[in-house]
């Protein structure tokens, strides 16, 4: 059950990204998933959530994050020099994720589409956005909090619990992929 | 910034605290437009200014009010004094203003620092300083941010001192807890 950091992508240009990101309208709003949608373990998610009470924001509540897609909200050039830096071979998915202040990614891990068919593979997660107060994003049991601009990390498994919360006064944006 | 400045293991029954405020109904909840209602209701001169500059921050930003509350929980009131009086020789201050905060999964308590009423009065009597102690076990998802270290994951009884009073901070919880902290504000005897 490790984290561990790979390095720093400085080459790439995240303000840009960034920009890019904030100047469009987002593919989709998260959660994506919900309850009845017959994925393996997505009501174990859901139970632990629905106990705490949390609510999604068009329910009322601070629950919700925005996605960015490569190709489409933001260049796919980002992921190739990403992937090319890293020597990662062979990515499924990757997308950048923005929460907002006072909204909320409670914890929980991404159960896929294809959860029942995929296995375990290395996910990757980036700061792209300068250190911001505020902005904190939890995996495992590490609280990753004032990362640089362009850190990089590894995680053994794309299964990993995580969650992000903005406290603070601008957007949060975290490129992921695996 | 702060410094660790010790544990109270040993010394205090955290637990049973905790449990008094996770069963109480009758802890303050705040809210930032009943902050504002009292504040202008009972605050003057620079202590108004004060609320107003913590809450302009929040509405700049773009917060949605009506989305952050908290509740505070009292020794004396809604826990034993002794706790109070324990904490207070181990730290070796008087207590000004004492509380446990809670902040519920899902919810935050953005930037702030803490707008005290008789901050001057006080002042007048010698120097304030402040401490935090992370009273409940370490609950995933439960943070305090403070300057620029988040707390997460802290063990319980761990003390920690404040630079200074009036630090900014905040409190943010995204796991499925709810996060009790105890703050001691106090003059050094």
């Amino acid at each position: 059950m490790t984290i561990n950091y790979i390095g720093n992508c400085k080459h790439i240009d995240w303000n840009a990204v960034i920009e890019d990101c904030a100047n469009t309208t987002p593919a989709y709003i998260g959660p994506s998933h919900k309850r009845g949608d017959n994925l393996p373990d997505l009501d174990v998610i859901l139970d632990m959530w629905d106990a705490a009470e949390y609510k999604t924001v068009d329910a009322g509540g601070t629950v919700g994050w925005d996605m960015f897609l490569p190709g489409q909200q933001f260049d796919q050039s980002v992921i190739d020099k990403f992937v090319e830096f890293f020597e990662i071979p062979n990515y499924k998915t990757a997308w950048i994720s923005r929460i907002n202040i006072g909204r909320f990614a409670p914890i929980h891990w991404d159960v896929h589409d294809d959860e029942a068919t995929l296995g375990d593979t290395y996910r990757y997660h980036c700061h792209i956005g300068k250190p911001e107060w505020g902005h904190v994003f939890i995996a495992n049991d590490r609280c990753f909090y004032n990362e640089n601009q362009g850190s990089a990390y590894r995680w053994d498994s794309r299964r990993y619990w995580h969650a992000g919360t903005n406290c603070g006064i601008t957007p949060k944006y975290l490129l992921n992929l695996w | 910034m702060s410094s660790y400045f010790g544990t109270t293991e040993g010394i205090i029954d955290w637990d049973s605290v905790v449990e008094l405020c996770i069963n109480s109904n009758t802890g303050d909840r705040n809210t930032p437009l009943g902050v504002i209602a009292r504040s202008e209701s009972e605050a003057e001169g620079f202590v108004l200014d004060n609320y107003h500059e913590v809450l302009g921050v929040w509405v700049d930003a773009g917060y949605n009010l009506d989305e952050i509350f908290w509740h505070d929980y009292y020794p004396g009131h809604h826990f034993d004094i002794g706790v109070q009086e324990k904490f207070a020789d181990l730290v070796n201050a008087d207590p000004l203003r004492v509380f446990v905060s809670e902040v519920v999964p899902g919810r935050n308590v953005p930037y702030h620092w803490d707008v005290e009423d008789h901050e001057a009065e006080w002042l007048e009597h010698g120097a304030i300083e402040r401490w935090v102690c992370f009273i409940d076990k370490p609950r995933w998802g439960s943070v305090l941010i403070l300057e620029d270290t988040a707390f997460h994951n802290i063990p319980q009884h761990k003390i920690y001192k404040w630079d200074h009073y009036k630090s900014w901070h905040a409190g943010t919880n995204c796991g499925i807890h709810s996060q009790y902290l105890f703050h001691f504000v106090g003059r050094p005897r």
